[in-house]
């Protein structure tokens, strides 16, 4: 119920000010500007599909960054956050309820994004499975990205050092999963595997199965543990203002 | 009802909240006087729940802040220093989101958001947005966040600051009204409203309590007396012998005005010093011109106290 009060006035905050219209537009069109000028939609092949997948969550990195930011920092400006905190409601129902706002909201940019697949499958013949495994994909790593956006903004009351921290954590995390910038750090420690290691806590590693159609138990548990891990800081970021 | 038990709170190296105790009970409007950084505010936030106490504890309506956060949060209203306004929602919709983060049930809902909307006076902008509110209304709309679920306990953080003359008497009345069927604590450097509406005063310094109780006893523990002064009809120097033999009368000076006696005095024993000048006036048949005691009093103590460290 708490969670639902919350959650309401948060998905409702979106809307109040032209940022999100902006960011979804911005998105949304270069996700099709991607898609239809890079990668030559012509030949709508599923090879083209994975490439639009691929390039996906890396706008992700700065759109959640931008639906994130706000969650948190804005409170703590206004004075509102005295408010929200000595209602009886618990930290962690608010910490979910404007979790799932913003993830409402990434939802239904990700589903105006249907538009891409359909209109391939009007002119080619694409692998649904593999398309619809692609967005799974997509959502999870979006998920855990705004996790990630909604702890570094609950940390500062300005929006803009939350959406820097948050766009350059996202590539960095994303990053990790190359396999180049995986043997530079391998040779940065040495010959130690660290790069390796590293790697498997990168989104991008756990995509690619998702890409190639194959829903892994490992990569879904991963994704889930990631974003919870992240909220658990985003509960604990709230609560130490007490002390 | 609230007990505070040595309570404190430090922020680095700084005590902003150093070993703290009182209580205050229903009925009873409790003032908060002190300068900026004394640690009112920082008492008021760990009073909400809003902050863990370092050492010590408090009950709120005998729940524990620390370890019962969620019963304690749910009979009071809080205004805190900065009016806590979504700026892009519409009043009516603040007071409704309020109303539901309360837990206050959807049959109940609207008619609470109107019944504080007309008792706060905001009747004229309930559809403006909050971030084109006035200063005034504002904070009207935070004493109304404040009031809409009707606690037994009010914890107010200078709630007339920024106020024009007239908004300050609307929101003092509005406590003095509210006041006695509850507890209320509340903050404010200014000294008048302080004496106007508090039956009690607690002054804060440096995180420490350094003076608890009613302005009266206030003014005879810190200044040692309570100022009285006044004017009656009669020879100056007869006035000043029989109030010089007042019992608890120090400091008398009086000078004749007019044909009248204008005096001045320090009132050292307990009680009202104007009970014990009426006898005394009622005895001798002196006509009373004016009568009073000093408004400054309280200044005085305020100084006093916190200039001495």
């Amino acid at each position: 119920m708490n969670i639902w009060t919350i959650f309401k006035r948060e998905f409702k905050n979106y809307f109040y000010s032209p940022i999100a219209y902006i960011f979804m537009i911005v998105f949304l069109g270069f996700m099709s500007f991607v898609f239809f000028f890079f990668l030559h939609f012509f030949v709508a092949d599923d090879a083209n599909m994975k490439l639009y997948f691929q390039a996906m969550p890396w706008f992700f990195t700065v759109f959640t960054a931008a639906m994130s930011m706000r969650l948190w920092s804005e409170e703590k400006k206004l004075g509102t956050l005295e408010l929200l905190m000595t209602v009886p409601m618990r930290s962690h129902e608010i910490v979910i309820g404007k979790y799932l706002a913003g993830l409402s909201v990434l939802g239904i940019t990700l589903l105006l994004t249907v538009t891409v697949p359909i209109t391939v499958a009007v002119v080619g013949d694409p692998d649904w499975g593999k398309i619809i495994t692609g967005y799974v994909g997509a959502f999870l790593a979006g998920a855990l990205l705004l996790a990630i956006g909604a702890f570094i903004s609950a940390t500062t009351e300005n929006q803009i050092v939350a959406l820097m921290v948050t766009s350059v954590t996202g590539v960095m995390l994303m990053a990790l999963g190359i396999q180049y910038v995986g043997a530079e750090v391998n040779n940065f420690f040495g010959g130690w595997n660290v790069g390796d290691f590293l790697a498997y806590f990168s989104p991008l590693n756990h995509l690619d199965t998702l890409e190639r159609g194959v829903l892994d138990l490992r990569d879904i548990i991963y994704f889930l543990s990631m974003t919870v891990l992240a909220l658990l800081l985003n509960h604990i970021a709230v609560e130490r203002r007490k002390y | 009802m609230i007990d505070v038990k040595t309570i404190s709170k430090r922020f680095g190296a700084t005590i902003a909240v150093d070993n703290v105790t009182f209580g205050v009970e229903k009925g009873e409007i409790l003032g908060f006087l002190g300068p900026n950084g004394a640690g009112k505010s920082t008492t008021m936030k760990i009073l909400t729940t809003y902050l863990v106490p370092d050492e010590g504890t408090a009950t709120v309506e005998g729940f524990d802040i620390v370890a019962q956060p969620q019963h304690v949060r749910a009979c009071v209203g809080y205004l805190p220093e900065s009016v806590p306004l979504y700026n892009e929602m519409r009043v009516e919709e603040y007071l409704t989101f309020i109303a539901q983060a309360r837990q206050i049930p959807i049959a109940e809902r609207a008619r609470r958001v109107e019944a504080i909307i007309d008792r706060v006076g905001l009747r004229a902008v309930t559809k403006k947005n909050c971030g084109n509110l006035s200063k005034g209304y504002r904070q009207r709309v935070g004493v109304a966040q404040a009031l809409i679920h009707d606690p037994p306990v009010l914890v107010l953080d200078e709630p007339t600051s920024g106020l024009d003359p007239q908004q300050i008497i609307e929101i003092r009345d509005l406590i003095r009204d509210i006041g006695s069927q509850k507890v209320v604590v509340f903050s404010t450097h200014i000294l008048q409203e302080i004496e106007a509406i508090c039956k009690r005063i607690i002054i804060i310094n440096q995180g420490r309590i350094a003076a608890n109780g009613t302005p009266a006893e206030l003014a005879r523990k810190v200044l040692g007396g309570i100022r009285f002064r006044g004017r009656v009809q009669g020879n100056a120097d007869e006035v000043r012998d029989s109030l010089a033999r007042l019992d608890g009368a120090r400091d008398v000076q009086v000078e004749p005005r007019d044909g009248t006696a204008a005096f001045h005095m320090v009132f050292t024993k307990a009680g009202d010093p104007g009970l014990a000048f009426g006898k005394l006036a009622h005895e001798k048949g002196w006509p009373v011109l004016e009568a009073s005691t000093e408004l400054s009093s309280l200044e005085d103590v305020y100084l006093a106290i916190t200039r001495t460290r």
